[in-house]
């Protein structure tokens, strides 16, 4: 099972590769990549450094380039894909339809990652991906049940790659227009569900405040936890009561799922975070390291171990982590 | 030693915590400010910090009762003017500034936490983070790494207290 770790900088690539990670994913600095954020991710001179290090390492890169490219911006993602194959990254990790002919066609020996934001959830979809583009992996969604995994792992061609860790969503990934409501801005076009720009923290009478383009979305008292200044996350009046209506901000941890993973023949979990700091890469990947060469190592008898738990749970959005849609028997 | 050390960190924090309010904030500001125009040269030369031109960002460290606004002006680091407006504010307590700096902590699981705020320009204080992040803490002198992961050390255990 190989370990997909994030990077947003150098110093957080190192991280991963000191504490463990098979294979880091990182992302240009513009809106080719769904974790577009001011000062976040990497300029071709930096790139360039984070594959001197993978390489010396013996570790791969992964380039996300993982947004919808918008019409009249086309040549913007083509040349993402340039840079990742002079790159001669070891996997891009694509949604878009176009841009993956393009890949195909200009650079038939690179090997192309669907992404989550494609939003695969059948066989069908995957050998479709597979066929047309000669996908060699693809990145499951949020929302399905570890019994749909083991039936799409059963079932697919293509390797698979399962969320380990990270924070949570709405899990309508590649479809999600709920931020773009208050913003214009969609993650899927512009690479993130709250532009920066658009947010506001004010400490009010009644607690924490915070505004997404002037709205309203979330109140904390001093004893709450706070959570990413999301739509989806936001707590409104629906019948009197003020609630979470949509999702709680929580986070995915699915490693106690770890040895059901590894027997559907899942080749890859995937860590979230390419917006955390190098303090955070380090701390999850060390946990996640050390949990995958114990099921390696014992199989079914694996057990969480409490110190892995409080570290994810420290590190988690929210109050609380869950094993989100992994762990819905109804489905 | 140990726990010598614990108390002379226990000390120096209560100490902190009664004079740095009342004495002058221009010795720190000035003192930050050359310390990252020496550190960040670098980073200042390729324009990674272009961000903050004529930007004032202010860092309140609140047990300290002290905040230090700081902006840019050419290829420098500044101190800013009394006159100017604070754009952006990242507001936390020594300790939790120590951690992030040392490596110990991530500022999001601190902002989760409520240990650490943000108010003024998101998107400022935000690409400041990230910037930050970016840095290669190996090229800072040696003796200032080991400093700097003692002190956020001594400092967390001491607040744990």
């Amino acid at each position: 099972m190989e370990l997909v770790c994030p990077a947003g900088g150098l110093p957080a690539l190192e991280a991963a590769i000191d504490n463990g990670a098979d294979a880091v994913y990182i992302g240009f600095n513009d809106d080719t990549n769904a974790r577009n954020f001011g000062g976040l991710n990497f300029n071709d001179r930096s790139a360039l450094r984070a594959l001197e290090r993978i390489r010396s390492r013996g570790r791969k890169l992964f380039v996300a380039i993982n947004t919808y490219a918008k019409p009249g911006s086309f040549s913007r993602w083509q040349a993402a894909v340039d840079r990742a194959a002079d790159l001669s990254a070891d996997a891009m990790i694509m949604a878009d339809i176009g841009l993956m002919e393009y890949a195909r066609d200009k650079y038939p020996k690179l090997s192309l990652h669907l992404s989550v934001q494609a939003s695969a959830t059948s066989v069908a979809a995957l050998e479709f991906y597979r066929r047309q583009f000669g996908i060699r992996r693809a990145v499951l969604p949020r929302v399905l049940s570890l019994k749909q995994v083991q039936q799409l792992a059963a079932g697919s061609r293509v390797e698979l790659e399962v969320f380990g860790f990270g924070s949570l969503c709405i899990m309508a990934e590649g479809r999600c227009h709920l931020s773009s409501y208050v913003t214009g801005e969609s993650p899927n076009l512009n690479g993130v569900c709250s532009p920066a720009r658009a947010v506001e923290w004010r400490n009010g009478a009644n607690g924490l405040e915070t505004r997404l383009n002037g709205v309203l979305i979330d109140r904390f008292a001093d004893n709450e936890n706070a959570g990413y200044p999301t739509l989806c996350k936001g707590r409104f009046v629906v019948d009197g009561k003020r609630q979470h209506a949509l999702e709680e901000p929580t986070s995915l941890n699915s490693m106690a799922l770890l040895p059901e993973l590894k027997a559907a023949g899942i080749q890859a979990i995937k860590l979230e975070g390419r917006q955390r700091s190098p303090a955070y890469v380090a701390q999850v990947v060390r946990t996640w390291r050390e949990a995958i060469d114990e099921v390696l190592q014992r199989g079914a008898d694996f057990l969480v171990k409490e110190r892995w738990r409080g570290t994810l749970a420290k590190n988690s959005e929210g109050k609380q982590t869950t094993l989100g849609a992994y762990d819905r028997p109804w489905q | 030693m140990v726990s010598i050390r614990k108390s002379i960190a226990r000390g120096g924090y209560r100490l902190g915590c009664r004079l740095l309010p009342v004495l002058p904030k221009w010795p720190g500001e000035l003192a930050l400010v050359k310390f990252l125009n020496v550190q960040l040269a670098e980073e200042l030369e390729e324009g990674e910090f272009d961000f903050l031109e004529g930007r004032v960002l202010e860092i309140a460290v609140i047990d300290f009762r002290i905040s230090l606004r700081m902006g840019k002006s050419g290829a420098r680091f500044v101190r800013a003017p009394a006159s100017a407006i604070t754009d952006a504010a990242i507001a936390a307590k020594a300790v939790d500034f120590l951690a992030i700096a040392s490596g110990r902590e991530d500022p999001d699981t601190l902002f989760f936490h409520r240990r650490l705020s943000i108010s003024g320009d998101t998107e400022l204080g935000l690409t400041a983070k990230n910037r930050l992040d970016a840095i290669d803490r190996s090229r800072l002198p040696q003796r200032a790494q080991r400093w700097l992961v003692l002190i956020a050390g001594a400092l967390a255990d001491a607040a744990a207290k």
